[in-house]
């Protein structure tokens, strides 16, 4: 009985404190009775505001011959409902003053619209009414097909480095689970689906209990909610969204070598790791993310500017994936020197780091520093609170995540980070992706 | 009272306005200030009128010795220069581009931190130690950019346009210059191009942040005095208009063609600049809702984006219409483009599409002001381009009484649709 008194004091004064603390980042969270989340932070620098709807819906749901069809669908959603015709969306809101778009994901798709705050209820009911009220047309969407096969051909066909990414996505993860195929979809995909699916993917996702509205701006909160509920609140809750896993499958050892036309070499490294929100230790994820700090830096350091045998560093973590995900490294070599002096050149560094954390042990209270005020930078534009928002409420992570991340950072030791790449960056279980480049004649 | 502060809230409330504060150094800069409270930190811009449009015969020029400030000074070396500004989590960086040499820094304001930032700033822009091991390093980067420029569609495509429509102008050549230019610039070619252009008298220097008046004037202050007074660079020449239709294509292995149609545009102080401005936005400059847009995707599919531009820049930059097709496309895409301008300059809009594009810009004004970064740009702008003081908060007022008859004469006078740069980029067909 004491105990239980206790757990449940300990429970009331951890809600309590969360509270507060949101309060103080001014975050207002509800969620209507039908299931959709609202997340509201007023910022009155400006009189604007950026209401974004998110659906919990994306390229990590598909498989073949549907990949891409979430991406499909946002196009989709331009398209005219029962009450407002083809392109009008974006007229109306362009009319009052306002700009949008969408944009799709692994793990989510979203939309918003960025307006003076007099703008807001029409925000609001403008996209409450195309989550249950598109209309899909044959001719429309013939058209829609071909600008994304265009766009496809833009982003990814046309761009050497793209290619890579595709590739490394094929080799790394099974394509039985998320994250195999790319978020725009196989081309063969994008040609050959019908009408129909768009609608059964629609009519699945689509709903209050799949959504986050998020509202960031120079708003009132209880205003916010009262629209939410009047726009959003007569939707009924969709029973069949069970929100099923379809986790990440990792596969290691692959290797991959592209000869494409282009004119400078690229080559991309991954390893499977946890993310936020699969780790069964938060602590590992978060020192993941200071170990991509850490070799970002200190390998732009030695490769780039001392060792000068690279031209281009990127390390990249992606701490907020909704399934297990890549830890990666990619470079290109200066002219003359091979591929794999680069890569011996990175693992020398790594072993330095593990051997010796201390080395890193300045860097680390600079990288921590840095934290800080980008955090701060970072509320610089709203969309970016938005996004952040509403990226944690897609993949099903706290508010709090947020604003806990630089003291969660801070916690992170020289040992956890040398830890982690011990633990993680196993080079005989990497894949690999090699683009040589043929010239462009 | 309570007249009184009703009358005060209303004032709040009505359309943002920037109390924008400008004065001139001793030294002859000229700065600008907002300021802005809600957030800890400010923002500086230097913008010296140093950029490619300098370059003179070395293309590249201006692009390296703005990526050499940085590497070194008369007291520290690279690493601790880095460090310095990474031990208080400030973001140092340099931007070249035509006009304008951007060195910028974003800082936390609080006293400790923004002393200390200023200082490495200051010693970075005002006592460049310009080193053989850095340019050489930079030279190779540098020919790396070529490279990676060379198997981009659209980064071929943009740099053979800008050569069309500016011909000889110093706007023709890119930034980065070419693989001949580069090898032939030495330490004593950036010095110069230092000595002559990095000048208090050939800078704007904007700042937006937390700090009161009298604090934005000692930094103004600190930087401007650390520099040589100098000389404010001559204009350049005006780009003149093209003497006949030029149609390009350049051959690439692409699944796209990338096309661009255009010719000269305007700056930012042309007497036609607002009805342009708003025949542009409506043409092509507003997305998915401009006319552009809906002939080409909206209404045939063709693209994924097809958008136009003015590049406003000094001494006229370009217009340009742009689009990516497959290669099989390509003829009719720009077909239909050429159409829609020519029709657009021909007849008057119609008067819904006239007053939805003006409600557009003038219901959204409020978000071009939306942050410290939007706010720094335009104060860049404003002052490196000698624009009015009220240019933002008379925008609106000039936008709304103009008529459907006043884009058309605009764009009649600006654009001779017989004589225009055609370019595609792209597999031949």
């Amino acid at each position: 009985m004491k105990n239980l008194i206790l757990l449940s004091f300990a429970f009331f004064f951890s809600a309590f404190a969360c509270a507060i603390e949101l309060e103080k980042h001014n975050i207002t969270q509800t969620t209507l009775d039908n299931g959709l989340k609202i997340i509201i932070k007023t910022d009155k620098r400006a009189p604007v505001f950026i209401s974004q709807l998110w659906y919990r819906v994306g390229a990590s749901d598909e498989s073949r011959p549907n990949t891409g069809i979430s991406h499909m669908l946002e196009h989709m959603m331009f398209k005219g409902t029962r009450d407002y015709k083809v392109g009008e969306f974006s007229k109306i809101i362009a009319r009052n003053g306002g700009n949008d778009n969408a944009f799709t994901s692994k793990d989510y798709t979203a939309y918003y619209q960025k307006m003076h705050k007099s703008k807001l209820a029409l925000a609001i009911k403008m996209e409450a009414d195309r989550m249950r009220h598109l209309q899909l047309s044959n001719d429309e969407f013939e058209k829609e097909r071909q600008v994304v096969i265009e766009e496809r051909r833009l982003r990814i066909e046309d761009n050497p480095n793209a290619q890579v990414y595709e590739h490394l996505k094929l080799i790394s993860f099974d394509k039985n689970g998320a994250y195999h195929a790319p978020i725009i979809g196989f081309q063969a995909d994008i040609e050959s689906y019908h009408l129909h699916d768009l609608r059964t993917w629609y009519e699945k996702y689509y709903a209050p209990n799949n959504a986050s509205l998020v509202v960031v701006g120079d708003v009132d909160p209880a205003e916010v909610i009262v629209l939410a509920r009047q726009y959003f609140g007569g939707y009924k809750v969709n029973p069949n969204i069970t929100n099923v896993d379809n986790p990440s499958i990792a596969q290691t050892s692959n290797t991959r070598v592209l000869k494409l036309k282009a004119q400078l070499p690229f080559y991309i490294l991954s390893f499977s790791v946890p993310s936020l929100k699969t780790t069964d230790n938060t602590h590992n994820a978060y020192a993941l993310d200071m170990l991509a700090y850490v070799l970002d830096n200190g390998l732009s350091k030695a490769l780039i500017r001392e060792q000068q045998i690279a031209s281009s560093i990127g390390v990249e973590y992606r701490l907020y994936d909704k399934y297990n995900t890549l830890f990666t490294l990619s470079f290109i070599p200066v002219k003359g020197v091979s591929n794999e002096a680069v890569l011996s050149a990175i693992k020398s560094k790594i072993t330095e780091l593990i051997q010796n954390p201390d080395l890193i042990k300045d860097e680390l209270v600079r990288i921590k520093t840095q934290l800080e005020a980008e955090f701060v930078f970072e509320q610089d534009h709203i969309s970016t609170q938005s996004y952040y928002l509403g990226m944690l409420s897609a993949i099903g992570l706290s508010v709090e995540t947020l604003f806990s991340y630089v003291d969660k950072m801070n916690a992170i030791s020289a040992n956890d980070v040398a830890q982690a790449a011990k633990q993680y960056l196993n080079f005989s279980q990497a894949n690999s992706v090699e683009l040589i480049p043929q010239g462009i004649k | 009272m309570k007249v009184l502060i009703l009358f005060l809230s209303l004032i709040t409330n009505a359309y943002a306005t920037l109390d924008i504060q400008h004065w001139t150094t001793p030294e002859g800069a000229k700065v600008l200030f907002v300021q802005t409270q809600d957030l800890p930190m400010l923002d500086i811009a230097l913008n010296f009128d140093a950029a490619s449009s300098r370059d003179g015969e070395q293309h590249g020029l201006a692009s390296l010795t703005s990526n050499l400030l940085g590497t070194a000074t008369q007291a520290h070396n690279e690493e601790q220069i880095i460090n310095a500004f990474e031990s208080i989590g400030a973001q140092f960086s340099s931007n070249s581009l035509k006009d304008m040499s951007i060195l910028s820094l974003r800082t936390l304001s609080r006293d400790e931190v923004l002393k200390k930032s200023l200082n490495i700033f200051t010693e970075v822009v005002t006592l460049p130690s310009f080193q053989q091991k850095y340019l050489t390093r930079e030279k190779r980067q540098t020919l790396q950019s070529i490279k990676a420029s060379e198997q981009s569609p659209a980064s071929v495509a943009s740099k053979a346009f800008s050569k069309s429509v500016f011909g000889k102008h110093p706007y023709a050549h890119s930034k980065i210059g070419t693989q001949a230019t580069i090898e032939n610039i030495t330490i004593e070619d950036l010095k110069r191009h230092y000595q002559q252009f990095f000048v208090a008298k050939n800078l704007t220097i904007a700042l937006v942040g937390d700090v009161s008046k009298v604090k934005a004037k000692q930094i103004a202050r600190q930087i401007s005095h650390g520099l040589n007074v100098g000389k404010k660079a001559k204009p350049n020449p005006m780009v003149m208009p093209l003497n006949a239709t030029q149609n390009i294509h350049i051959n690439f292995p692409s699944k796209q063609t990338h096309l661009l149609i255009g010719q000269m545009g305007i700056n930012r102080t042309h007497p036609d600049y607002y009805p342009l401005y708003l025949g542009n936005h409506i043409f092509g400059g507003s997305g998915l809702t401009s006319l552009l847009s809906n002939e080409i995707r909206e209404k045939k599919g063709l693209a994924y984006s097809a958008y136009s531009y003015f590049s406003q820049m000094q001494s006229n930059g370009l217009f340009m219409m742009r689009l990516q097709t497959k290669n099989t496309q390509a003829n009719k895409a720009k077909t239909i483009a050429i159409a829609t301008l020519n029709n657009f300059i021909n007849s008057p809009i119609n008067t819904q599409k006239l007053q939805d594009g003006k409600d557009n810009i003038i219901g959204g004004f409020a978000l071009q002001t939306a942050s410290n970064a939007n706010i720094l740009t335009y104060l860049s702008l404003i002052g490196f381009y000698n624009l009015p003081l009220d240019y933002l908060s008379s925008f609106v007022h000039q936008i709304k009484d103009i008529s459907a008859q006043d884009v058309q004469n605009a764009f009649k006078r600006l654009i001779d649709i017989n004589k225009l740069v055609v370019l595609s980029v792209g597999a031949e067909q």
